[in-house]
């Protein structure tokens, strides 16, 4: 089970600071991707898309490398949980975008966005809830 | 802790801005037109409607073209038509209230780099102030 977790952690890790190394260097598209969800105004956004990138990507880090771990998932869950009420708030609009979370490469249809959000979710979950329960790492965020 | 960390890099991209692009919070909104200025729809005054697909189908501006960011995607080609490089475009919403004229003005000059915008003073109920009953 160790074992398990440890993989689980460094692919969900690795992922979300993929995710935002895609992001951090054309903060322009990703505003105009936050955009398509018509959710927030344009002035709101624009700090968003150059501040998200980075909060991935430092999560990310800390999830796999260790010091902070537990801040980082539990910022990574919270995300994610924000992205997949976007998305599903989308859906429910029948909005005809694309999620936007991988940059450019993103071309996958919402329903399969939301569903990937899902697995993310339940995996950052596990492992938070297993980390807390361990009690070992004392840097919160 | 970590949202601090990455306020950091997050301040240093917005400066370097890596694309290119001036940020919103720096560029001024799209300047006002009177409707009397404006001109009539025609081949060198493009006017567009900002308002949702259902208020523009009730009754817009004659010769107005329907823009939205509801449906930008679908919306976008018809205005591309009809764009000639230098045509006035006059973008409108509701009433002076509404910001959805210059949520779409920014868009299109984001996005197309289009000159020669405005965004209707009063939008809307200023242009129907101006029509004979």
């Amino acid at each position: 089970m160790n074992r398990l977790a440890f993989f689980v952690r460094i692919a969900v890790g690795a992922l979300f600071a993929y995710a935002g190394s895609l992001k951090v260097m054309n903060p322009g598209q990703f505003a105009t991707d936050i955009e398509h969800y018509r959710l927030l105004p344009y002035l709101v956004i624009e700090p968003l898309a150059f501040y998200l990138p980075w909060l991935e990507i430092v999560s990310g880090a800390a999830v796999m490398l260790g010091p902070g771990r537990r801040g980082g998932l539990a910022l990574l869950l919270a995300l994610t949980l924000v992205f997949a009420t976007a998305i599903g708030s989308a859906m429910a609009r029948h909005l005809d975008i694309s999620c936007g979370c991988f940059g450019s490469l993103d071309t996958q249809s919402l329903g399969l966005s939301l569903g990937r959000d899902i697995l993310l979710g339940l995996a950052l979950l596990w492992l938070f809830l297993r980390s807390a329960g361990r009690g070992k790492d004392h840097f919160t965020s | 802790m970590l949202l601090c960390v990455a306020l950091v890099p997050a301040i240093v991209t917005a400066w370097i801005q890596p694309d290119g692009r001036k940020p919103a919070w720096t560029r001024a909104a799209v300047e006002e037109i009177a409707v009397g200025k404006a001109g009539n729809p025609g081949p060198g005054v493009i006017w567009v409607d900002a308002r949702t697909g259902a208020a523009f189908n009730l009754k817009h501006v004659p010769g107005a073209l329907s823009l939205n960011e509801e449906n930008w995607e679908a919306l976008l080609p018809g205005f591309v038509a009809a764009w000639r490089p230098g045509a006035r475009i006059v973008v409108y919403c509701d009433d002076q209230q509404c910001d959805r004229s210059q949520d779409v003005a920014a868009r299109l000059q984001r996005e197309l780099q289009v000159g020669n915008l405005y965004v209707l003073k009063g939008g809307w109920a200023a242009w129907l102030g101006t029509q004979k009953p």
